[in-house]
Parts: structure tokens; sequence; C-alpha cells
């Protein structure tokens, strides 16, 4: 299918790093960076430092690179939606897990993951059945971040949710809703990104499998 | 207020914009974009158009309905690829061959020989052969309709009728619960064009219905629990996988991309039966429009 854009239209004011808004990123790095130092320097271990550490640096020497801060990865908050029709409490859990693991690895391969700046969006659709990826493939801009692939440096996630509706009939589940919503921000060409809508799964060959889909994306 | 003077004072509003606006720090200035939020839908079946005759059979309780007469007849295709659909109405007195049986009225051959025979004889008449057979009796149909909160339809004349909805259905746009969508989807005898008249009614009720679905299929849970719904209603072998699919290629189409037809044709009698002579030339254009992208471009 065809994107269809003009469905949805929303004017949005995206936002590039105002230098107060950097400064609020990269203080709480520079004060765990500071705080590491200080724990570091309060330590009561007699280590005995290297010699090469204890003299003082000779200007031949190289200058070792300035340590990144990490960011630590936004892990996936896993949600149980919707249960209609009945079905074991402890299958739910695993259920809602399988199927939210499913949609993760899609967050993953479209948006999230690879080597940026990127081109290649193949890959994009794990556990997608082949007629959906045909037609996710056909809304790569939307399905994926091929529209921004290029341009960009890396994909800071700042929030991913996945909820999941199951669909219990005999006391098996046999479809499911994932709600879904990852908002992330680029480098390179700065964009806050909101993908949001949901995913529909039934079992093929006992693996939960991506048949369909309503997704949005626009600026956060 | 005189032109000079306005456009000053635009000018002093834009200044006063801009010093609130432009950065006062030597770092280039923030980006600012105008994006939209783009959409997109697709649900994969297993052919591109998937089409679902939808049987209102008039059965009584107790009475099987697989062995009924059909009162509606709706043959619905669905592309979930393009997100068009298109419903194709019959009238239930339309005197046709049925295989086996010779001819008689098409609404028979649910009861000669359940929905496979059914299937046969409407796919004879529009050339098109449904995937699907739906059949659902009126009790369970208002069950349905009232608990996705009723339907809007667009009635295009005022009718009443004194024993299905006395009060009658004004023109204009208007509410139905689940008996008076059943009411309008089956009241005949005071409408000017009889059986076209109301399966056209029909149309505008499963186009209610639609926007109901589309409205809600959002909410957590909608889609499963009308699926449920369904299942305990509707008399169907499907696996609940396949029927939640469906559902979801309904919830798909959009409205605007609906295209529906009433196959055309005269009033005859056969002995002392009323008829309806079908245009047999209509239905397979229909079906010829149709076919691989469940769109009639004109009825």
């Amino acid at each position: 299918m065809q994107g269809r854009p003009g469905l949805v239209r929303q004017a949005v004011r995206m936002l590039g790093p105002t230098p107060r808004r950097t400064a609020r990123l990269v203080a709480p790095a520079l004060i765990l960076t500071v705080l590491v130092g200080v724990v570091s320097g309060c330590s009561d271990d007699p280590r005995p430092v290297p010699a090469a550490e204890s003299d003082p640096p000779s200007a031949a020497a190289p200058v070792p690179p300035e340590p990144t801060p990490v960011v630590p990865a936004v892990r996936t908050k896993i949600r149980r939606g919707e249960i209609t029709g009945r079905l074991p409490v402890k299958r739910r859990k695993r259920l809602v897990k399988e199927i939210a693991g499913v949609t993760d690895r899609w967050l993953d391969a479209a948006y999230v993951e690879g080597s940026y700046p990127r081109t290649n969006f193949k890959k994009a659709f794990p556990g997608f059945t082949s007629g959906a990826t045909r037609s996710a493939r056909r809304d790569r801009t939307l399905m994926t971040n091929a529209d921004l692939g290029k341009r960009i440096d890396e994909v800071r996630v700042k929030r991913r949710t996945v909820t999941v509706d199951l669909l219990a009939v005999g006391g098996e589940a046999r479809a499911a809703t994932a709600r879904v919503h990852l908002a992330f921000a680029t480098k390179g060409v700065q964009h806050r990104v909101q993908v949001t809508g949901r995913l529909f799964l039934t079992q093929k060959d006992g693996r939960w499998r991506v048949f369909g889909y309503d997704v949005s994306k626009g600026g956060a | 207020m005189n032109t000079r003077a306005l456009r000053t004072l635009l000018l002093v509003v834009v200044l006063a914009l801009a010093v609130l606006v432009v950065p006062d720090s030597s770092v280039g200035p923030t980006d600012v974009a105008l994006v939209k939020v783009r959409h997109a839908a697709g649900v994969e079946m297993q052919r591109s158009v998937i089409w679902i005759l939808a049987i209102g059979s008039d059965a009584r309780r107790g009475q099987d309905m697989l062995r009924s007469r059909g009162d509606a007849i709706q043959l619905v295709g669905i592309d979930p690829r393009t997100g068009t659909a298109t419903a194709i109405g019959i009238p239930r007195d339309s005197w046709v061959a049925i295989p086996g049986h010779g001819r008689e009225k098409i609404n028979s051959a649910l009861y000669f020989g359940g929905p496979q025979l059914m299937s046969r004889t409407v796919g004879n008449l529009v050339g098109v052969r449904p995937d699907y057979v739906m059949v659902t009796r009126f009790p369970f149909f208002e069950d349905m309709v009232d608990s996705i909160g009723g339907i809007d339809v667009r009635n295009p004349r005022r009718f009443s009728d004194p024993y299905l909805y006395e009060t009658g259905f004004r023109t204009g746009r208007i509410h139905l619960d689940g008996y008076g969508a059943m009411a309008f989807s089956r009241v005949r005898k005071m409408l000017p064009g009889g059986d076209f008249d109301r399966s056209a009614n029909q149309q505008r009720t499963l186009r209610g219905i639609h926007a109901k679905i589309r409205a809600n299929a959002h909410q957590p849970g909608f889609m499963e629990s009308g699926v449920m719904t369904v299942l305990q209603h509707l008399a169907t072998d499907l696996p609940p996988a396949e029927l939640f699919k469906i559902a979801q290629a309904v919830a798909q189409v959009e409205a605007a991309k609906i295209s529906t037809c009433v196959v055309p044709g005269a009033i005859g009698r056969v002995g002392a039966q009323s008829v309806v002579l079908p245009s047999f030339a209509a239905a397979r254009r229909y079906g010829d429009d149709a076919r691989n992208d469940a769109t009639i471009g004109r009825c």
C-alpha cells in the first residue's frame, strides 16, 4: 500500500539544540564524570600508581582522547494491555514478552540500530510476514528511518514503550495488537521524531508474525 | 485604521517578535522545520482483493440460519493495499439461475444449499466468487450494532413502517441503535424503489458500521472484543486469527474510498410471485470493474 500522506497533518515545530538544551544534556554527563573522578580520588585503595602515570606528561607524549560520556540505552517499557478472552496469567506474561520482543526487533532494525549515516533498510522488518514486508517497504519512509538515514549520524532513543493487547479463544492466544511509541532524537541533522501506532500479529508456524500495521511518524 | 498605520503596526509587531525569537548567542539559529505527521497502513491478506458475501438471514429463533432465506445480500470487496472497498447490493428477489435448482429468487440459494450454493449463485451473477460468506440473523446484528454504540447513517428520504418502525426515519444524518439499524435495513414496502432502495439502505448501514469501526479501531482491545462478539454471533468456520485479519483489513478502509452500487433491474411477475429481473450486464460490469481494485467507477 502506498503511504497516504496528508491523512493526518500537523504542523510541528522541531527544535534543534539551543545552548541551554545542550547544556542540559551535557551537564548530567559532566556531573557523572566528576563524581566518578571524586569517588576514585577518595578511594582508600592503596593502588600503586604506575610510573608512566606519575610522570608529568612530556610535550611529545600523545594526548589521550577525551572520554565520551556513555549514554545508557533506553530500555523498552513493556505493558500488558487489554486481554479479550480467557488466558492463564502465566501465559499472558510470556506472550506479552514474546510479542513485545517481535515489535522491539522491528524498532531496532528500522529506526534505532544500524550504522548511521545509513541508506540500507532492506532488513528493517524482522518478524513481518512476506506480504507485510512488501507493504512496509513501499511505506519505508515511515516504517523505517529511510527518510532521514543518510543525513544523520546517530539515533538517541528518548522513550520506547510497547503495549500488547491479546485476543484469546479457547484458552489460546490467537491474535495480538502491539501498540508502539518510540521517541528519538537524531544527531547530524537534528530532529526529534515520534513513531506511534499499532502492529497486528498472528501466529504462523508457532511464531508471532506481523501481518499488518497502522503507524504514524512525525516530529516530536 | 488607514493602510499606512496598519503597515506600521505590522512592522512593529514583526520587529517585536524578531527580538523575542532571534537568539542572542553566537550559536547558529535554532532550526525550525515544518513537518507533517505521516501515516502508513497495510494489512497482508492472501489475495489482493478479498470478497465477502454478507448475508442477513431472516431465520427466526430455533431455525437453522444457514438453511434460511437471505434478506440482505451484499457482496463486499476490500483491497487492503489501497484501503478501498466496494459493496455490490443484490436485491433479495432477484430472479436468477440457481445451480441444480433452476430459476428461483436468489435468496433461496441459501435455503437450498447453504453458504456454498449462495456463493456460487452470486458468483455466477456478478462474475466474482466470494472468498468468504458471512451469515448473521437480525437479532444478533442488532446486538452487534448496539455493542459499538450505534451507528450514524445519511438517510436521503423520510420513510417509516407501521410494523417495523412506526416513528419513521427522518431525512439527513441520523443515529441508529441496533433495532433502528435493523429496521432501516429491512423496510422495503414504504420505499419508492422497493427492493433496490432497501439494498441501498443496507449499504448505508454498512458504511455506518465501517465508520464506527474505523473511528474506534485505535482503542485498546476494541478490535479484539469486536472479533470476539462476531465469533459469538456469526456462523463462521473461520479461525479467529483469520477473522482478526479481515477485521483489521476492514478498519484500514478509508470512508472516501468506498463505492457502492445496487444491481439494477425491472420488477416482474413469475406466476404469483413478484420478482426482480436483474440486469445481468450491469451485475457483470460491476464485478469486472471491481475485481482487481475493489472500486466501481460508476453505477
